[in-house]
């Protein structure tokens, strides 16, 4: 998996790429949840993500709780194809903002 | 395990009086509750305003409590995509084993696969060495894994020998026959019966005796007066019962009280979160938790005593049962605890002759 970060004022932005499971979940929390505290806003673009899990999903939740701990707003974007429509509807989608 | 002070019980109850009527709001409702039990608390609320038809409003507070949740408890999160899968209703989404599918994933979680094996372990080391030909049953066998790793423990432990009889009960007829079909190609030389049934149904005419009796998350399907009523029937026929359960106060506690919110909240949140962990593809994970442990979930937030399916009990209350059920000739052999964290037990219980 691959996850690159980049820093604007005030929000962080997150590309990530590949799959997102029970493998790469721990890469993903370790890169994600330090930036989820820091205050700033957060988007997942999601544009590069080919697979999502169980375990995948209960990473983002994590990190979108951290983030909303720390007041400020989570988004995830660039969902398509097959990801897209299992997040749909799995009903996950009623806890995170989902853009685009 | 977490537990409310009666003071908490009464304040909680005052305050869901105040929601039920629109009073408050999330987010100016949590002025004394404890930090960490404030999605607890969100979770009561909201299904206590879901099951009053207040349907909407319900799915609110608990979308709110899912952003509160601490890690390790998966209880908030995962209801508010059940609602948003089941038309914003607290509904019981299928026969629970209908199909073993959601079961089997389950039982392949791997903090369960390792309490399991504490299990086997607790019962090499609490059970006697059995000379004659070894008589077994299985109350709730699900799909005999757990008494085929069991029996090859036991033998290896040099605890029992040849294998005379093994006995399958289990409501489900999917359960039946893929025990049948495990158990009876595990153990050849042995005569495998299966019986299609529940423990309230067979108890009145078991025949035969046992050495050993076992049942591992299945007891708890019966209230305490009925365990018990089965308990007595069926103790003249074994020398050792064991049962295998989940530390939870889900008997007693009253329908829409606090103390069974939190005690549910804790149980199924943490269970969620192994099958959630346990790597799946949604497509697995989701109905593995829908049809099974969301159909009892959400049964204690809809189903009075009596009604529902499962009253998991504290090992004290399990403690009085069996001195009660199995009388004086039976004494505590093992209580040991096979998993453990700030949420939730699972532990070996058995009582032998």
């Amino acid at each position: 998996m691959e996850i690159i970060v980049a820093e604007q004022e005030g929000m962080v932005s997150l590309l990530i790429a590949g799959r997102l499971d029970g493998t790469s979940s721990g890469e993903f929390e370790k890169a994600v949840l330090p930036l989820a505290s820091s205050g700033k806003a957060l988007v997942l673009d999601c544009k590069g993500l080919l697979y999502i899990s169980s375990a995948g999903i209960r990473s983002i939740l994590m990190t979108a709780r951290k983030v909303k701990a720390s007041g400020a707003s989570f988004s995830v974007r660039g969902l398509s194809g097959p990801v897209r429509e299992t997040f749909l509807q799995s009903g996950f989608g009623s806890l995170i903002t989902l853009e685009g | 395990m977490l537990f409310l002070s009666e003071e908490e019980k009464s304040e909680w109850r005052q305050r869901s009086d105040e929601i039920l009527r629109g009073a408050l709001s999330p987010g100016e409702c949590c002025d004394g509750i404890r930090p960490n039990l404030i999605p607890v608390f969100y979770c009561y609320a909201g299904t206590l305003l879901s099951a009053k038809g207040l349907e909407e409003k319900g799915a609110s507070w608990i979308r709110e409590g899912a952003m509160l949740e601490e890690e390790g408890v998966f209880f908030n999160s995962f209801l508010s995509s059940f609602l948003e899968r089941h038309g914003g209703r607290l509904v019981m989404p299928a026969v629970v084993f209908q199909d073993p599918a959601p079961f089997l994933h389950f039982a392949g979680v791997p903090t369960l696969k390792e309490a399991r094996a504490a299990f086997r372990v607790h019962c090499a080391h609490s059970l006697p060495v059995f000379t004659k030909p070894f008589r077994i049953m299985d109350i709730g066998c699900g799909d005999g894994g757990l008494l085929t790793a069991l029996l090859s423990h036991l033998r290896k432990a040099g605890r029992i020998g040849d294998i005379a009889e093994i006995v399958l009960l289990d409501a489900s007829r999917a359960m039946c026959a893929m025990a049948e079909e495990k158990v009876g190609h595990a153990f050849p030389q042995a005569s495998v019966r299966v019986v299609q049934s529940r423990i309230e149904n067979f108890s009145g005419g078991l025949e035969g005796h046992f050495d050993v009796m076992l049942s591992s998350l299945a007891y708890h399907h019966m209230p305490r007066e009925t365990k018990l009523v089965h308990l007595k029937k069926i103790s003249p026929h074994t020398d050792h019962f064991i049962i295998f359960e989940v530390d939870s106060n889900n008997d007693t506690p009253e329908q829409f009280s606090p103390e069974l919110a939190l005690s549910v909240y804790q149980s199924y949140g943490s269970l969620i979160d192994w099958v959630f962990s346990h790597d799946a593809p949604l497509e697995t994970a989701i109905p593995s938790v829908d049809a099974f442990l969301m159909m009892e979930a959400v049964s204690f937030f809809i189903q009075g005593r009596g009604a529902r399916t499962d009253y998991h009990m504290l090992r004290p209350q399990w403690h009085d049962l069996f001195r009660e059920g199995l009388g004086s000739a039976f004494t505590c052999r093992c209580d040991s605890i096979a998993y453990s964290d700030e949420y939730i037990n699972l532990y070996t219980i058995h009582y032998g002759r």
